[in-house]
């Protein structure tokens, strides 16, 4: 084929200018859209002077400024292991451990009493005298809220008024010593201590029966304690146990109290002997965020869909979607052709370990999670049609 | 002195063409082959027109990569926390894979073989540039794009980039020249 055109010369050097070169018909700065277009695509439109093939056209897109999404995660590994002691204290609180809710326990002394009650009441018969019994059942709680017990109704301390005074209170702080075996945890195990408060009063001047016995259990819970092992010790559970009868009253009656929440009466476990991790490393890794629109987009249509991420879920591996590689994703979103614009894409991209799926996956962020602005040329050549 | 043809509007602008502008002789979209090429380089050739050849410096060329996959190996590790079990990931070369080294000079691709899953990825992104090897005149310019991994050779114990052809999908590109007419 013969090449025809216009040839401009400067000694031995030339240059042709023949219909099938290239020339520059738009270039410049645009900023991107914040959403998708109507048609479930993406980008901005560049008008070309009149309808082409899209053999005739050339794109380059290039990011000036970025923004990006995702949720960070850091873990400790690799630790190795230091002992501790440790005193636990019932708080004038509650919480919720492992789906468990108790009265919480901490490693601080409390300061606000707070006391529970079993009573006769209103059998006020039961007057003459009054055993108050206290014992403890000390399960490992777990992540799943299934239980390890470690002791079944220990540490129990019974007191009692006597017949010969009414009314009478018998009541101080009593400790009671109990051995705890040593035990594996892994560092979301908590403590569940199960109280039992039981109250058996006595009648011995009116007619019926000669006693009653009323009862009532307090669930106690630790936070998760970030400890791998309770070594074993000897524990001091201390509690302040309080029994009183009173037929001075109307309606008399007898009752049993526990009490708690202050340093002057309190539930107190101490000698609590335990490893915790410690010189740990730390991972952090970057996950999509479920809080965030990532799209997948077609390669052939250019259509962008949704693409959820998993909301990391402790516990559920499928939730956890990591991020692999981040860059601007800038080109030419070809369509069909011929076309009279072109269309300008520019995303962030992401590599995603789509752990649901078992796959990695390429998905993209747009507006103020992707590229704000690029600088883009557009070629065309046979610009004058045929 | 620059000589050259002027062309005005009617408004009183001007543009010279003379020999020395760069002009677009090629520019488009395209697919990207999924194997190395005779001569064991990598990439697209785009011909340059007419059957001279060009020196380097009247050529130019850019390429931006618009469309990559992406396959590897993920081993998540389970972590108990304070909060519950969270789940981190590591990447390693995805051995079905077939990565390569590339030589710097002569652009030529050599199978690396000992990718396993014992080698970890650290980064992984897309690279695409002229493919110029060590000529310093061409008749065409040959696009090069592919997945670029930073990762850790386990068995020979040092850091490696190596690359992979099969995950660009496509690429828009421009080249460019002067002295076009020879």
């Amino acid at each position: 084929m013969t090449l025809r055109g216009f040839r401009v010369s400067e000694g031995s050097k030339h240059g042709l200018l023949v219909p099938s070169i290239g020339q520059i018909i738009s270039a410049g700065s645009v900023s991107m859209p914040s959403s998708l277009n109507g048609d479930g695509t993406y980008g901005v439109d560049i008008d070309l002077p009149a309808s082409y093939p899209t053999s005739d056209i050339g794109v380059i897109v290039q990011a000036r400024d970025f923004s990006w999404c995702r949720k960070i995660n850091v873990a400790g590994v690799n630790p190795s292991a230091e002992s501790g002691n440790a005193s636990l204290y019932a708080q004038n609180a509650t919480r919720v451990t492992n789906g468990v809710t108790g009265v919480e326990v901490t490693q601080a002394q409390g300061s606000s009493e707070v006391s529970v009650e079993v009573n006769t009441a209103p059998d006020q018969i039961y007057i003459s005298y009054a055993f108050v019994t206290t014992q403890v059942t000390i399960d490992v709680l777990h992540a799943d809220g299934s239980v390890t017990n470690l002791g079944t109704a220990v540490a129990t301390q019974t007191i009692n008024t006597s017949a010969s005074r009414n009314p009478e209170t018998v009541e101080g702080q009593y400790a009671v010593n109990w051995s705890c075996p040593e035990t594996t945890l892994v560092i979301t195990d908590a403590l569940k201590f199960t109280w039992s408060l039981s109250l058996t009063a006595y009648n011995l001047f009116f007619s019926g029966p000669g006693s009653k016995t009323v009862s009532s259990t307090i669930t106690f819970v630790t936070p998760r304690l970030g400890w791998t092992k309770l070594n074993a010790a000897t524990w001091s559970i201390s509690r302040w146990q309080h029994a009183r009868h009173d037929g001075n009253t109307s309606p008399g009656y007898s009752y049993g109290r526990l009490y708690w929440g202050s340093s002057s009466k309190e539930v107190k476990i101490s000698g609590v002997n335990y490893e915790a991790p410690v010189n740990q490393d730390y991972w952090g890794q970057f996950f999509a965020d479920s809080g965030k629109n990532y799209y997948i987009k077609n390669p052939t249509t250019g259509v962008m869909t949704l693409w959820t991420p998993g909301n990391m879920t402790y516990g559920s591996q499928a939730t956890w979607d990591p991020i692999l590689n981040i860059s601007p994703l800038c080109g030419w979103d070809k369509g069909n052709s011929p076309t009279d614009k072109v269309r300008l894409f520019a995303s962030i991209g992401y590599g995603i370990y789509d752990s649901s799926e078992s796959e990695a996956i390429v998905a993209h962020t747009i507006g103020s999670y992707g590229i704000s602005e690029v600088d883009y040329a557009v070629f065309l050549k046979n610009y004058g049609g045929e | 002195m620059m000589y050259g043809a002027r062309v005005w509007d009617s408004e009183g602008n001007s543009v010279v063409f003379t020999p020395g502008i760069l002009q677009v002789v090629s520019s488009g979209g395209l697919s990207m082959p999924s194997s190395l090429n005779m001569d064991d380089t990598y990439g697209s050739q785009i011909d340059l027109p007419g059957t001279d050849s060009y020196p380097g410096e009247d050529i130019g060329a850019m390429i931006d990569v618009r469309q990559y996959s992406l396959s590897l190996s993920v081993q998540a590790k389970a972590i108990d926390e304070p909060g519950g079990t969270s789940y981190h990931f590591m990447r390693f070369a995805y051995s079905p894979a077939v990565y390569y080294t590339r030589d710097l000079v002569t652009g030529e691709m050599a199978e690396w073989m000992e990718a396993s899953n014992e080698d970890t990825v650290y980064n992984q992104f897309p690279v695409a540039f002229w493919e110029k090897s060590d000529a310093e005149s061409f008749t065409a310019v040959q696009l090069f794009a592919v997945m670029a991994y930073l990762l850790y050779d386990k068995s020979a114990a040092e850091y490696k980039t190596v690359y992979r052809i099969d995950c660009i999908d496509s690429i828009d590109y421009a080249i460019y020249l002067r002295n076009y007419g020879g």
